[in-house]
């Protein structure tokens, strides 16, 4: 897998004036690509080396937060 | 087969040529009416690793210009071909409309502030390293103090910060630390013309308050601010 700058991007001497990139910690990096950012669609699949390692999905969150509920509610506690 | 989504853009921002996403696969633009992505194709869903992490950050810092700001999209933004990614999208245009006005000729800069560690801070605080069962408890009651207090130092010294850089923040978001001696974690949204004058002012509290660290980073896509 590639870890190359994006060739061919156009100069954004503002970026690197403020910003050079070996500058980036990748906790930094990772902080916003994989917890900020805006989502499409409702779901998230990150998987590592084939497997889906975390699943962000609303309908999973909230059968999650049901379950739990169900699980909690019946005979006051888990 | 399938794409993967990198940043929402304006249908008339194309990437450079030769624009490489994950996997040295090529960057292209599709059009969902009026709003516009940068996407790649791939055989299979691009598992998540560092390189990987980092090059779709790079592909969405390529989006980005004075001019132009993307929305940035979280890692993992993939669908069966264009169609399907164009219609996602075209189905949420005003939202991302909404955005790119928004984010138009400003980034993201981040500020992480923490305590300078000290002999006394730095105590090992955690349960497990305590025998009895009151020590246990009082341990406990000592980190979560810790943790509370340092987020009202937090905001506090956020607030302060804010109020220096006055109409220069054009909009922020402020988060706990959860680093042991970090207090808060800001994100400003700042206009490209007020750069200069943001960093002058993280200097001067870097002058004002030296028990403080503030570590800067960026610009960035306003990851940060897509909610």
């Amino acid at each position: 897998m590639s870890d190359s700058p994006v060739r061919g991007s156009r100069p954004h001497g503002d970026l690197q004036r403020y910003s050079p990139d070996d500058e980036l910690s990748l906790a930094e990096v990772v902080n916003r690509v994989l917890d900020k950012g805006a989502v499409i669609s409702g779901d998230v699949v990150i998987s590592v080396a084939g497997v889906d390692l975390v699943y962000l999905g609303l309908k999973v969150l909230l059968s999650s937060v049901e379950s739990m509920r169900d699980r909690i509610e019946p005979g006051g506690g888990m | 087969m399938g794409v993967y989504v990198y940043c929402i853009v304006g249908t008339e921002w194309t990437p450079p040529p030769q624009a490489t996403g994950i996997a040295d696969a090529a960057v292209e633009v599709a059009a969902a009416g009026a709003i516009g992505c940068w996407l790649s194709r791939h055989e299979e869903r691009p598992a998540v690793s560092a390189a990987a992490v980092r090059q779709h950050d790079r592909v969405v810092r390529a989006a980005m210009s004075r001019e132009h700001t993307p929305v940035p999209l979280r890692f993992g933004q993939w669908f069966a071909d264009t169609d399907a990614a164009c219609s996602a999208i075209d189905a949420d245009a005003a939202r991302w409309q909404e955005l790119l006005d928004r984010f138009e000729g400003a980034a993201e800069h981040g500020l992480r502030v923490a305590r300078l560690q000290t002999a006394d801070a730095a105590r090992d605080v955690r349960p497990a390293a305590v025998g009895t069962g009151t020590a246990y408890m009082t341990a406990l009651a000592r980190r979560e103090a810790d943790v509370a207090q340092r987020w009202r130092d937090g905001q506090t010294v956020a607030a302060w910060i804010l109020d220096r850089l006055g109409p220069i923040a054009r909009e922020n978001r402020m988060e706990r630390s959860e680093a042991g001696a970090g207090l808060v974690n800001l994100a400003v949204l700042v206009a490209w013309p007020d750069a200069d004058a943001y960093h002058t002012v993280i200097q001067g509290a870097r002058t004002a308050r030296v028990d403080l660290q503030f570590l800067a980073s960026g610009p960035w896509p306003p990851y940060s601010f897509v909610y």
